[in-house]
């Protein structure tokens, strides 16, 4: 099937004329959108910078991501949700939108880099846990996290300037 | 002020932002990036009044670890969001959502300023386990939903008449 033509009839669709052309909905999703990406960015730097030993060091390590984690997993829930949601009602242009594709894939190896923290580097967290410098695999994840999502926040910012004019990548091939 | 507007939109510094190709992608992006040092800052104090968050360290210290960057991040708001109105002055200052922003912004930081002079005057405030009485508990939901509301107005500049109708200036 033609993607063009899926993704156009998926804007079309009735869920995505709703998003487009009902009262507030689109802005009331936005801010939605920005809330729940604001939860999640701002709970992980805060354990981030904990794992590079720049602030909240008096707490043990394992006590602010018990607090911060549920946050972060219900504003990545409500991102989802209303990330789908405008994808739905734009999903004519932003399927082929390069800052979109490259959110996606910072968005990937932003979870990767948790997954190999989780699975690997927090095994021995104990031995770690109280320490005001953690170990460097460690830091090294906090510093990697904290990039990758500002450049998500970036890139998704970007999306939103699809025009030629305004699109940065413009001059690039399309994919 | 139409005029006022148009002259100001007019100037070498408002040209050279919304003719640069990334002055006010980079602006939104420090906008969005510090609503969310923000947020996240008013929202782990204000779990903490609630205790729900960071029990074992005292609402004072909570709020010493927080409020040095909530503050960094409304500097940096303050910053990014006169570039983002100097790109494009009618669009933001003819807006309803603007002004209600404001306004709602100067309660929000008034609240907090309160808030914060009594977490450091007050040894209510200096118990590691405590939590405070239901005054304060409701003053940090309330403080909380006011600055979710600064982000609603914030995001609905751009969307005003669609928001407000014939009450925005800006309906055609």
């Amino acid at each position: 099937m033609n993607a063009d033509l899926f993704f156009s009839g998926l804007q079309s669709s009735r869920l995505g004329v709703w998003i487009n052309t009902v009262g507030a909905v689109y802005p009331i999703i936005e801010t939605l959108h920005v809330i729940a990406l604001s939860l999640v960015f701002g709970t992980i730097l805060i354990v981030d910078l904990r794992l590079l030993g720049l602030a909240s060091m008096s707490r043990p390590f394992t006590h602010i991501a018990r607090d911060l984690l549920r946050i972060t997993w219900s504003g990545f829930a409500l991102s989802v949700v209303t990330g789908c949601l405008l994808f739905v009602a734009n999903a004519g242009s932003m399927y082929a939108n390069r800052a979109f594709q490259i959110k996606m894939v910072l968005m990937f190896v932003a979870g990767l880099n948790m997954l190999v923290f989780e699975r690997i580097t927090a095994r021995h967290v104990s031995v770690w846990d109280l320490s005001a410098s953690p170990p460097n695999a460690a830091r090294i994840a906090g510093l990697l996290s904290i990039c990758l999502w500002l450049a998500v926040i970036v890139f998704g910012r970007l999306v939103g300037f699809t025009t030629d004019v305004e699109d940065p990548f413009a001059a690039l091939p399309r994919m | 002020m139409t005029d006022w507007l148009l002259a100001l939109s007019q100037t070498p510094v408002a040209l050279a932002i919304s003719l640069s190709g990334w002055a006010v992608p980079a602006s939104q992006s420090i906008h969005i990036i510090s609503i969310a040092v923000l947020l996240s800052s008013v929202l782990v104090t204000g779990l903490r009044v609630l205790g729900l968050a960071w029990r074992g360290q005292s609402v004072r210290q909570t709020a010493e670890r927080f409020s040095s960057w909530a503050w960094g991040a409304l500097v940096l708001l303050v910053l990014s969001g006169v570039v983002l109105i100097i790109a494009e002055p009618i669009r933001e200052l003819m807006a309803v959502s603007l002004w209600i922003k404001m306004i709602l912004l100067v309660i929000a930081a008034a609240i907090s300023l309160r808030f914060l002079r009594a977490v450091r005057r007050d040894d209510l405030y200096a118990d590691p386990e405590a939590v405070p009485g239901r005054a304060q508990r409701r003053n940090a939901v309330i403080t909380l939903a006011l600055w979710v509301a600064v982000v609603f107005m914030g995001r609905f500049i751009a969307f005003d008449p669609q928001i407000w109708g014939t009450l925005s200036p800006l309906h055609s």
